[in-house]
């Protein structure tokens, strides 16, 4: 176990009712306090890979070790204690409780994993730049404010791992340019992020691209020499 | 936090909730209602019971031979005295005989009118009752000697008397003239008899100091009454006392109907109570599977998804067990007033039947649902590919 390593991943298969091969021996190492970015066409897997290192599904063969843990082999509720401990997760629909305000939403997230703390909450979504916006509603919020809520409630437990799928995906420019601006200022805090896109000039914001193509990693290619840029956490 | 999102979601369905709640309502208060009822009528009825009417009758033992047998006036007397004295709130003395008036056969009967309302309160009396005096120990006058009746109100009709009208009984060789005061309606075999002073029955029948029969009323259980039955016989010898048990019999088939027919009632609502939760319940889930796979995905344990669920439903049993008791306790009130002329005390025991009710209901309607959220896969819900 390389304790550089956040994530190692080893022959990682997944197969949907034994026929369909969603993921094929799939390798790859992520570095505490890297970012990297996960592209590929529709139906390539990169959604079922970010499925398995986050605990919301199985694999069907293969090793995920998240900071040295084999998520593999855990059960249903050490699954759901590792997400809670471990994972932030980031979607492209948002996903609020719509009936819980801002600062609610983000509350609810620390209720899971040990105790809401309003200040802290608060502080997290004045970091977003919606200090002034804690009371209202998902439905009250523009999309761009409501994913960074969803942003604020990912990095209020500090998370091993920052799990995004698509998060600039239903933004405008402007909303996308502050998301991004946000994951970078996290990234430079030394958090590791693995982010899902379609867009190149988002995945260019990464340390490292990797192309998945048919449920095979086909491709890496390291944007600039970031690597090491963060602080490691 | 908890209670925060238990609020927040609760008042997201205000309507929806609202209407859960007036199911298990509708359920509870029927229970409440009945549990009210069974606890609190049949205690009141019995009290009422004893309160008036005759609960034990005394008859003169038969003869052997076949004669007509009496009871000596004069015994009676220890009715007043000793243990069954004790027990004992009132006594009537009756002398039955069949009269002929204007060419018609009428029972006759004879009894201390003063004391009649003492056990037959429910009487209606047309007019007045004869003047009293003849039956006590007072010597007779002219007005009482002269003959007061009451008259049932069938004979009444029958024989085209009204009050103020003076007619003619005749038993045997003797008659006696009497002035009708007042015509009675019970709605019972009264209505087909004449009421006279016991002194008049006995001196137109030639029976003097004698009686036929003795209603007492008597304030005690009814396994009491039995006893005290014994003790009246062995008191006054040559009798024979039974307790009467119609009324009481009557009552509780009364009661007892309503209850079956509440019961079931309340069954068939509560049956549709839990379909109406369950439904409810089926809908709030895959309404919001979204929301419990997200939940799941930020790492709630099943435990606190149906902690959530579970105090939604709380406040919904608790709601429908506490709004069920009030309207089941006015409901059983309306009953006990209308059925059985008696109001019917608040009771512990209707609330927690209420309020167990309503949680049964709840955890059976919401069982499935709630199996269902369990099982949530998020990543089903959540993350799906594109």
């Amino acid at each position: 176990m390389d304790e550089e390593l956040a994530l190692e991943v080893r022959g990682l298969t997944k197969y949907y009712d034994e026929k369909v091969c969603a993921l094929d021996d799939i390798a790859l190492d992520v570095r505490r306090g890297e970012w990297i970015t996960i592209m590929g066409s529709s139906g390539s897997g990169k959604t079922t890979f970010l499925n398995i290192i986050s605990g919301l599904d199985r694999p069907t063969r293969g090793e995920v070790l998240v900071n040295g843990t084999d998520i593999a082999v855990l059960s249903t509720d050490e699954l759901t204690r590792f997400r809670r401990e471990n994972i932030g997760l980031v979607f492209q629909q948002f996903y609020l409780i719509p009936y819980l305000n801002a600062l609610e939403n983000v509350m609810l997230a620390q209720y899971f994993h040990s105790m809401a703390d309003e200040a802290e909450a608060q502080r997290a979504l004045e970091v977003v730049g919606l200090g002034d916006r804690i009371n209202h509603l998902p439905s009250q919020l523009s999309g761009g404010e409501q994913q960074r809520v969803c942003l604020a409630r990912a990095m209020i437990n500090c998370p091993q791992l920052l799990l995004a799928d698509e998060p600039t995906g239903n933004l405008d420019h402007t909303n996308e340019m502050m998301v991004l601006k946000l994951l970078q200022e996290h990234h430079k805090q030394g958090y590791t992020i693995i982010m899902v896109t379609h867009n190149p000039e988002v995945a260019e914001m990464a340390d490292r691209i990797v192309h998945f193509t048919h449920g095979r990693i086909t491709s890496e290619n390291h944007t600039l020499d970031k690597i090491g840029a963060g602080e490691k956490r | 936090m908890w209670w925060r999102v238990v609020r927040r979601s609760f008042l997201n369905q205000k309507t929806r909730q609202a209407l859960s709640i007036l199911s298990i309502v509708l359920g509870t208060s029927l229970v409440a209602a009945l549990v009210n009822l069974s606890l609190d009528i049949p205690q009141k009825a019995s009290s009422q019971l004893q309160s008036y009417g005759a609960n034990i009758l005394i008859l003169p033992q038969t003869s052997p031979a076949g004669d007509e047998t009496y009871i000596m006036e004069e015994d009676l007397s220890t009715l007043e005295q000793g243990d069954p004295g004790q027990s004992i709130t009132a006594y009537l003395p009756y002398l039955y005989s069949q009269v002929e008036i204007a060419g018609q056969k009428v029972v006759l009967a004879g009894t201390r009118l003063d004391d009649v309302p003492k056990l037959s309160p429910w009487w209606q009396v047309a007019g007045n009752w004869p003047e009293s005096g003849e039956d006590s120990n007072k010597p007779e006058t002219p007005s009482t000697s002269s003959g007061q009746a009451l008259v049932g109100a069938q004979v009444a009709e029958k024989l085209g008397l009204k009050i103020e009208d003076t007619f003619t009984a005749r038993y045997r060789d003797n008659q006696q003239t009497l002035q009708v005061t007042g015509i009675v309606t019970t709605g019972a075999t009264e209505e087909n008899q004449v009421f006279v002073s016991l002194k008049t029955a006995q001196r137109l029948t030639g029976l003097p100091n004698k009686v036929g029969l003795v209603q007492v009323n008597a304030q005690t259980s009814s396994g009491s009454l039995a006893q005290l039955a014994t003790a009246i016989e062995q008191q006054i010898p040559g009798t024979e006392a039974r307790v009467v048990g119609q009324i009481a019999r009557a009552e509780r088939q009364v009661l007892f109907k309503v209850q079956l027919l509440m019961g079931l009632v309340a069954g068939l609502i509560l049956i549709a109570s839990g379909l109406v939760i369950l439904s409810t319940m089926t809908t709030t889930i895959l309404e919001r599977t979204r929301e419990i796979g997200l939940m799941k995905a930020l790492g709630a344990s099943n435990r606190r998804i149906v902690g959530f669920y579970g105090a939604e439903l709380g406040i919904i049993a608790l709601g429908g067990g506490v709004i069920g008791y009030l309207l089941g306790y006015i409901l059983a009130q309306f009953i006990g007033q209308r059925v059985f002329s008696a109001t019917v005390s608040p009771n512990g025991l209707a609330f927690l039947a209420a309020l167990a009710v309503s949680v049964l209901v709840i955890f059976l309607g919401s069982s499935l649902p709630l199996y269902r959220a369990m099982k949530v896969d998020p990543a089903l819900t959540l993350l799906r590919e594109e």
